[in-house]
């Protein structure tokens, strides 16, 4: 057989071989990239549940994929149609009437026939498309997809809500850049009285009038949930803090009478207060409350108490457009700014750029300088 | 050599579709029995037609020796009619200058086209020696051997309704024959046609289209279609599956089968398909040229046993059970 028809054929037919090995790819791959969606999944929920995406979860999730995609190729390699099977698939879905497998076999032979064999077969061959040979999911791989995507979407969004709760940093005032937040933060903290964090944290906390709606306190100061982030962060911190949450719930206990009058003056605003504040002066009375439960009532008291010093009732603070309208410029920048810097830290913190036993320092620093002090 | 391999197989299409044209002049409708038999003719075998009286049988043969200017001869089969006059026998001959002597005087066998009619109605004796000059192309009568020149075909028919006085081939000699082409009743439209054509102050007459050499050197080109491996072997699980006692064979064949086709079943499909892929224009082939022969090749070849003949079970049926269980390939 001339070489060159044997070339030909054997050129136009790997054409095909090429393609069939790629349709099993993403055949194989569809069932393996579903299970590594799953994978994806269980990590998601285990973020959700754990508040913060770790290392590990980010190397797991990439692993999965890689493991996937590394698994299907070795999957389509391995089950790929040896070349008489390509031949054979050729003539049946391209209805070649078993034009190539014919040529395969004659390929080296040498008398007239065959080679009119060879030639018919490269004519009809390389008129065939290799997009003619679809991708097609099983139906394991199509079902066990769709699970792992809905499961994906469902994993996703509330950890997309739970992230959405941390001020991005777009959405800080002018004041945003690192040097000014933190100068704009700390300004208050100077000019502030000296009443301890805690103590004050504990008062605010142990309001009985702070006990509902939490959420409207923080969407007043940043539109963002303050309180809980803090919190977050703080849990995340971890248990040291714990003991400065029982010692805050105690100060809070002893230093009540001073601010259950302010707590009570306007008892409409407390209501609007801190709700988790509310959960944690139940926490702290009890002595028992964690120090995320204590910070975050700290944070939205102080907010909530810095308003009232600043002239501003509660009220407005927590409620709608009319009353917002006269807050002090000064006060709601220093709040932005201090809900921004915040922001910034839980997100080091969830990336783990802080090490685990800074955190405590982190939450005290910003307990030291939140709005109010 | 090229152009002439090409040219043959491209005069093989023409004479074929020709040769069917014609006889269809003759012979109406069912044109899948008339390529039947040409495809009988062309792959050097032999025929066994069956149909009810009247059908057109004895014409259909007539016909194709007319039209390939073959020598034909017709036996009419009779319980008295013996072997020697079939193959021929020696008779004395009396001259002038040798005196007595035996000279051989053949038979009507000794031709191109052979029909023998209502095979059936003929003893075993002379039905063996019919059956022994299909297998072996030559005739031996006192120890003299004489060959029959090709082209060679006996087309054999037989009424599968009338069975009284008969003798039903053995499943042996029915094994030699390479199709069985089954004629059935024509429909309405091919019967007012056949009326038209038989009623009327002219009777079609088939015109000779080309002569013995042609009809000999068209043999040849079949013979070089090639099979590849895969298609030959769906050949064999074909005919593997007809068999009852094998793993693949579909129920109806272990309930309804006594005995599978014989390896020259799977002969007569590979022959016959590489005629069909010819005419198809191509020099290979394929998996639908074999189903396409499968059943005129194997229906006369499958043994049925007592339970199918009771509960009505054709080898046709079976047939199709058989390619259902081997598939597309």
């Amino acid at each position: 057989m001339p070489a060159d028809g044997s070339t030909a054929f054997t050129t136009v037919l790997s054409r095909c071989h090429r393609r069939l090995r790629l349709v099993a790819f993403v055949r194989h791959g569809s069932i393996t990239g579903a299970i590594a969606l799953a994978i994806i999944d269980v990590v998601l929920l285990t973020v959700r549940h754990e508040g913060h995406v770790g290392n590990v979860a980010v190397a797991v999730s990439v692993a999965s994929i890689l493991l996937a995609v590394a698994a299907a190729y070795t999957l389509a390699v391995v089950s790929v149609p040896s070349v008489s099977a390509t031949a054979r698939i050729v003539d049946r879905e391209c209805g070649l009437h078993d034009r190539a497998t014919t040529a395969l076999q004659f390929l080296t032979a040498s008398d007239l026939v065959s080679r009119l064999i060879v030639a018919d077969a490269v004519y009809h061959v390389e008129r065939i498309p290799p997009s003619r040979f679809r991708f097609a999911m099983p139906a394991v791989g199509r079902w066990l997809g769709a699970v792992a995507v809905v499961a994906f979407i469902l994993a996703l969004t509330p950890l997309a809500r739970s992230t959405s709760r941390v001020p991005p940093l777009s959405n800080s005032s002018p004041t945003t850049s690192p040097g000014r937040a933190a100068e704009d933060v700390n300004r208050p903290t100077r000019r502030g009285a000296e009443p301890a964090v805690a103590a004050e944290t504990g008062r605010m906390a142990g309001d009985p009038g702070n006990r509902a709606h939490p959420a409207e306190v923080r969407s007043d100061v940043q539109g963002q949930p303050v309180g809980k982030v803090e919190g977050r962060l703080v849990d995340d911190a971890n248990k040291p803090t714990r003991e400065s949450g029982d010692t805050a719930g105690s100060r809070a206990t002893s230093s009540r009478p001073s601010g259950l009058p302010a707590g009570r003056s306007n008892p409409s605003s407390a209501e609007t207060g801190s709700s988790s504040g509310s959960q944690g002066s139940g926490d702290t009375a009890r002595g028992s409350g964690s120090a995320l439960s204590a910070s975050g009532r700290g944070a939205n008291g102080a907010v909530a108490e810095d308003s009232r010093h600043g002239g501003v009732g509660r009220s407005e603070l927590t409620s709608g457009p009319s009353r917002a309208a006269e807050p002090p410029a000064i006060a709601t920048r220093h709040t932005a700014a201090y809900a921004a810097a915040y922001g910034r830290a839980e997100s080091a913190t969830r990336r783990e750029t802080v090490p685990a036993n800074l955190r405590s320092y982190v939450r005290a620093y910003f307990l030291a300088i939140r709005p109010g002090q | 050599v090229t152009d002439h391999t090409i040219a043959q197989a491209a005069l093989f299409r023409d004479c074929f579709t020709q040769l069917r044209t014609e006889i269809a002049r003759v012979f109406v409708g069912q044109p899948s029995v008339v390529e039947q038999l040409l495809l009988c003719f062309f792959c050097q075998g032999h025929g066994l037609i069956e149909g009810a009286p009247g059908l057109g049988k004895t014409l259909l043969v007539r016909s194709l020796s007319e039209a390939l200017t073959l020598r034909f001869s017709r036996v009419q089969c009779t319980p008295d009619l013996m072997p020697a006059d079939v193959t021929g026998t020696n008779i004395i001959v009396d001259s002038a200058e040798n005196g007595h002597r035996f000279q051989f005087a053949p038979g009507p066998i000794f031709a191109n086209i052979v029909l023998a009619d209502e095979i059936n109605r003929a003893t075993p004796r002379t039905q063996s020696a019919f059956l022994e000059v299909m297998q072996e192309r030559h005739v031996t009568v006192f120890g003299t051997t004489y060959p029959i020149a090709p082209p060679f075909s006996v087309f054999a028919t037989q009424n599968p309704i009338e069975m009284e006085g008969t003798y039903p081939l053995p499943e042996a000699q029915l094994d030699r024959f390479f199709f069985k082409i089954a004629v059935a009743v024509p429909g309405i439209e091919d019967l007012a046609d056949i009326m038209t054509r038989t009623t009327g102050d002219e009777e079609p007459h088939v015109t000779a289209l080309f002569g013995a050499d042609v009809a000999q050197s068209l043999l040849v080109v079949i013979r070089q279609v090639k099979i590849a491996d895969p298609v030959l072997r769906y050949a064999l699980r074909i005919l593997h599956a007809t068999h009852p006692h094998v793993k693949d064979a579909p129920e109806r064949i272990r309930t309804y089968v006594r005995y599978g086709a014989s390896p020259r079943g799977a002969q007569a499909m590979v022959l016959a398909a590489k005629a069909v892929a010819l005419l198809a224009g191509r020099f290979h082939v394929s998996i639908e040229d074999l189903r396409q022969v499968v059943r005129p090749a194997l229906n006369h070849r499958i043994v049925r046993n007592f339970q199918a003949e009771i509960d009505q079970v054709s080898a046709e049926a079976l047939i199709g059970d058989v390619l259902e269980a081997v598939g597309e390939g």
